[in-house]
């Protein structure tokens, strides 16, 4: 994932991941591209012999991060990484709004006893 | 770099013609990993020989385009996850250009492309490296599903290590 992230310096500063969308109206952005920034992790040996005959062999970088891997492991299936944070609301059971159920909210850290919020969901 | 380039007549018309592409880094990794230091300084590209950086005996994976003149490889497998090496564990969603009919021949394809920049995905898993890369940035980043688009993260790169961001990577 490193591989294809940079700092920009424009406009304070963020990160840009650069998995770029392809157009896929047009041949060539229908298949999965490996641009310039993949052989920062991986370093690549071309072979032309005969008419045509290509061959290509990929290794590990030398100067890659640590788990750039080349090699044929494979793991047991884990848990999901991309577990959807969730947050559970309970109801207020005292009150209710127009028919609809209203939630109790509490806030630490704020001293300020006139306190109010704008909850955006 | 094709058999007709205009390069190996310069080297003497090689039978066998070979050259390789031998990247330092250049986006500076220390936000990934505050001590990095590149092993080499300097970008290049051999001609008629490879880096003897590099020896047949390292773990390596070569393999040819799937028809003859061709510059599309055969994908098997490509996703977007995680390895947990201490658990011998993974987990990869699959972002594979598997649909035949919207993609055509070019489906299950990759092609590796020094002209383009990143990591180029087309529109259906495009989308859903989108949707994915805002599960595990919490919402931080923004992609642009549109020509030239690709994804940013509201704050510099340095500041997604501490939530593992950079633990996260493509196999194919």
């Amino acid at each position: 994932m490193a591989s294809f992230a940079a700092n920009s310096d424009n406009d304070g500063g963020f990160c840009a991941i650069f998995v770029e969308f392809l157009d896929d109206r047009f041949d060539d952005s229908k298949t999965i591209i490996l641009g310039g920034m993949f052989f920062q992790s991986i370093y690549a040996q071309y072979t032309i012999s005969g008419v045509s005959a290509v061959s290509v062999s990929l290794f590990e970088n030398l100067n890659a991060l640590p788990q750039t891997y080349v090699g044929s492991k494979i793991f047991a299936q884990g848990e999901s990484v991309f577990t959807v944070p969730q947050a559970v609301l309970n109801t207020y059971a005292l009150t209710d709004r127009n028919g609809l159920p209203s939630f109790t909210a509490t806030v630490s850290g704020n001293t300020d006893s006139n306190q109010y919020y704008y909850m955006d969901f | 770099m094709g058999k007709s380039s205009a390069i190996w007549t310069i080297l003497g018309s090689p039978a066998v013609k070979m050259f390789d592409i031998y990247m330092t880094n250049f986006n500076d990794w220390t936000f990934a990993k505050s001590d990095y230091v590149a092993f080499t300084a300097n970008s290049v590209m051999n001609l008629g020989d490879f880096s003897t950086n590099y020896i047949s005996s390292m773990a390596q994976s070569t393999f040819a385009p799937s028809t003859l003149g061709g510059y599309l490889f055969e994908l098997t497998e490509f996703g977007f996850g995680k390895t947990d090496e201490t658990a011998q564990t993974e987990y990869y969603e699959d972002l594979k250009n598997t649909d035949e009919n919207a993609y055509g021949i070019w489906a299950n394809s990759t092609s590796l492309a020094l002209n383009f920049r990143g990591l180029g995905l087309p529109s259906i898993e495009f989308k859903k490296f989108a949707n994915l890369l805002a599960l595990v940035t919490n919402g931080e980043s923004t992609c642009v599903t549109g020509k030239s688009g690709y994804c940013v993260l509201s704050d510099t790169c340095d500041a997604y290590a501490s939530m593992g961001l950079w633990d996260y990577d493509f196999k194919m």
